[in-house]
């Protein structure tokens, strides 16, 4: 069974002002790898995943999901 | 342990990019001198092998050169593949799946040979007599799994592109 993995760490990372090269330094891993996760193209590790979560200071939930994250538009029109 | 490039795939990077002036040629040009010196070395190794059959006694020694060039290019120049450095989770899955693949190819043509050696009678296919003849087909076989597994890093490995990782979307 291969399930899609969604992840919003582009939103994380665009919020925190990184460059891919920057996160990457932070959590030990190849730039590309960055760009490889953010495209969904790549399947973190469990210990990457929490890496990541850790860096950012939120639950790893938060930041991968099986399903879809809403755009950040829909976001705001939820609130509004 | 923190990632960081190995000193060959640097220094290639470097030289490269100073020879073609643009990040996308550098990464072409050095893609295709580790597949070329890969292939270069593979060669001699099965040159070794084919020596051997004929009966020359360098053929094994030719076939460890081949072997050892091949390794060497493989660890210090292989984007991703090398000792000492922090090579991450990505890359490994792609180092081991490569190896997998070449062992499995070399692994099905080793087998094949053993086959058509036992079922057909009165077919002569080249069997090893001498221990360097063993030695030589040893080390083909062995360079030619780690030459495979780097053509195939070669070619399953995105764009790296150093300097321009925001802007191209790598």
């Amino acid at each position: 069974m291969s399930r899609v993995v969604h992840n919003r760490i582009a939103i994380f990372r665009a919020d925190a002002g990184l460059s891919r090269r920057e996160l990457a330094e932070v959590v030990g891993v190849n730039p590309q790898t960055i760009g490889f996760l953010e495209r969904g193209d790549y399947k973190p590790s469990l210990e990457l995943a929490l890496a990541i979560a850790e860096h950012f200071g939120v639950a790893v939930e938060q930041i991968f999901s099986f399903e879809a994250f809403p755009s950040l538009s829909q976001q705001l029109n939820m609130r509004s | 342990m923190a990632y960081q490039t190995s000193r060959g795939v640097a220094w290639i990077d470097r030289a490269t990019k100073k020879l073609t002036e643009t990040p996308d040629g550098a990464d072409r040009l050095s893609r295709w001198l580790v597949f070329g010196f890969t292939t270069l070395m593979l060669s001699l190794a099965l040159m070794g092998l084919v020596m051997a059959v004929y009966g020359s006694d360098r053929g094994s020694l030719v076939a460890f050169f081949g072997m050892m060039g091949g390794l060497f290019v493989r660890l210090a120049f292989q984007r991703g593949i090398h000792f000492g450095g922090g090579t991450d989770e990505r890359e490994r899955l792609l180092a081991w799946k490569s190896m997998a693949v070449a062992s499995g190819i070399v692994c099905c043509l080793l087998i094949f040979w053993m086959l058509a050696n036992g079922a057909y009678d009165g077919v002569q296919l080249w069997v090893p007599e001498t221990a360097k003849q063993w030695h030589a087909l040893a080390f083909a076989s062995l360079a030619s799994v780690q030459g495979l597994a780097s053509m195939v890093v070669v070619l399953l490995q995105p764009p790296y592109l150093p300097d321009a990782d925001e802007e191209f979307g790598v």
